[in-house]
């Protein structure tokens, strides 16, 4: 199930295992945002007596999170599992079709811009980083991250790290694009470093 | 300079058209009529009105109890929203802010139809005395942009998103990057679709 997959990869994120990252994650604004969003898209198949009492109990909680934790994310298109907020705050995603372990941090647009006919389409894997802006037609690719307060506004290929407004490409062999470290055992000291630093080593490939 | 409550009133209106017309895309009744009040950026904007005009109301006691009203609703808006528009913010009619957070906007003047998005900021840089950039009619703010120091933002101008603007913007021309670079100088779409000529969607 999605849902189950959107925890897991929340507590890999934070570096968390066992009961410790499960109430942390549980406990997170940012969580209780893509469980309403998974609950919406749940409830978009229902037949109609049913669903009109999950429709009003889901535009009661899509409001509330909207105005609470400053966090909206429409139903338009399908976000793959693995999707994962790192804290929120002024995030708007509205895309025709997002990809499987998505990520994203504070300040992050993906949206539509004038004149554009669709929404920006986005692969697996990938990254946005603070104040990212992802307008319009564009086709971003696999295991890409997108360093931040770019502005997105062409396509983007496959392994590739870009940066800038408008972006240019810095790299574009980075196989390994925000993979992040996999949970260390209790008794080793947390890794403060940059996060894909260690994706780079022997310890993240195994994975 | 007087403002009556039906000035107001015809601003929050215009207010409300320019939103209709430029951000809902297809006019059903539930949208037009109840799902344009549930959107932050118009109540942040009718509170801002309000606020405006109570600057403006002279008797002793009600002025106080409009005031403490107009509190009540900014600090919603504030703490809520993440909008700050302080009510000796200056402007004519058409004000639409789309989508929330992270947008302040200083006590400055600006002429008709400014268009905000969200994370925008509008600020004065430290050693030119504090004074916030003047803004013309029709100008268009994309996400995440920064207009910052003692500049005059021209008419028709459009500011995309992500940029960083901290010189003077002529009329008519639309900037983009980190710092702004004119990348036209002939915008005239606002104008036109207000008009309502043209196809520009």
């Amino acid at each position: 199930m999605n849902l189950t997959a959107d925890i897991k990869q929340s507590m890999r994120i934070q570096e968390k295992s066992g009961a410790c990252g499960l109430i942390s994650t549980l406990f997170s604004s940012v969580f209780w945002a893509v469980a309403v969003y998974r609950y919406g898209r749940m409830i978009q198949r229902l037949p109609a007596p049913l669903a009109i009492p999950a429709k009003i109990a889901y535009w009661t909680m899509f409001y509330l999170i909207q105005s609470l934790f400053g966090i909206s994310i429409q139903l338009w298109g399908k976000i793959g599992e693995g999707f994962v907020i790192v804290r929120g705050g002024c995030i708007f995603i509205v895309a025709e079709s997002i990809g499987r372990q998505f990520t994203v941090f504070p300040g992050v647009t993906v949206g539509n811009v004038r004149g554009s006919k669709r929404l920006p389409i986005i692969g697996d894997n990938v990254t946005l980083e603070p104040g990212v802006k992802v307008l319009g037609e564009v086709n971003i690719g696999n295991n890409v991250i997108v360093r931040a307060n770019s502005l997105v506004l062409s396509d983007v290929p496959d392994n590739s790290v870009v940066i800038g407004n408008p972006v240019k490409i810095t790299s574009t062999s980075s196989s390994v694009a925000y993979k992040p470290p996999i949970p260390k055992p209790a008794h080793l000291a947390p890794y403060c470093g940059p996060l894909n630093d260690l994706s780079e080593t022997d310890l993240c490939k195994e994975n | 300079m007087r403002m009556t409550f039906k000035e107001f009133l015809a601003l929050v209106k215009s207010d409300i058209d320019l939103k209709k017309h430029w951000f809902l895309k297809n006019d059903t009744p539930f949208n037009k009529n109840v799902r344009v009040w549930l959107e932050p950026g118009t109540i942040a904007v009718v509170v801002y009105r309000f606020g405006h005009w109570t600057n403006h109301v002279k008797v002793p006691i009600l002025k106080q109890l409009l005031r403490l009203i107009y509190i009540l609703g900014k600090s919603v808006v504030v703490l809520g929203f993440g909008i700050y528009i302080p009510s000796r913010f200056k402007m004519g009619k058409g004000l639409a802010i789309h989508n929330f957070s992270g947008i302040f906007i200083p006590p400055t003047t600006a002429g008709d139809n400014l268009f905000v998005f969200q994370n925008v900021t509008i600020g004065h840089l430290r050693g030119q005395g504090g004074r916030p950039p003047k803004i013309g009619n029709n100008v268009f703010l994309g996400a995440g942009a920064k207009i910052l120091g003692d500049i005059t933002i021209g008419n028709n101008v459009v500011v995309g998103a992500n940029s960083l603007v901290m010189n003077d913007v002529p009329d008519g021309c639309t900037v983009v990057g980190v710092p702004a670079r004119v990348v036209s100088k002939e915008t005239t779409w606002i104008q036109e679709k207000l008009d309502g000529v043209g196809d520009h969607w």
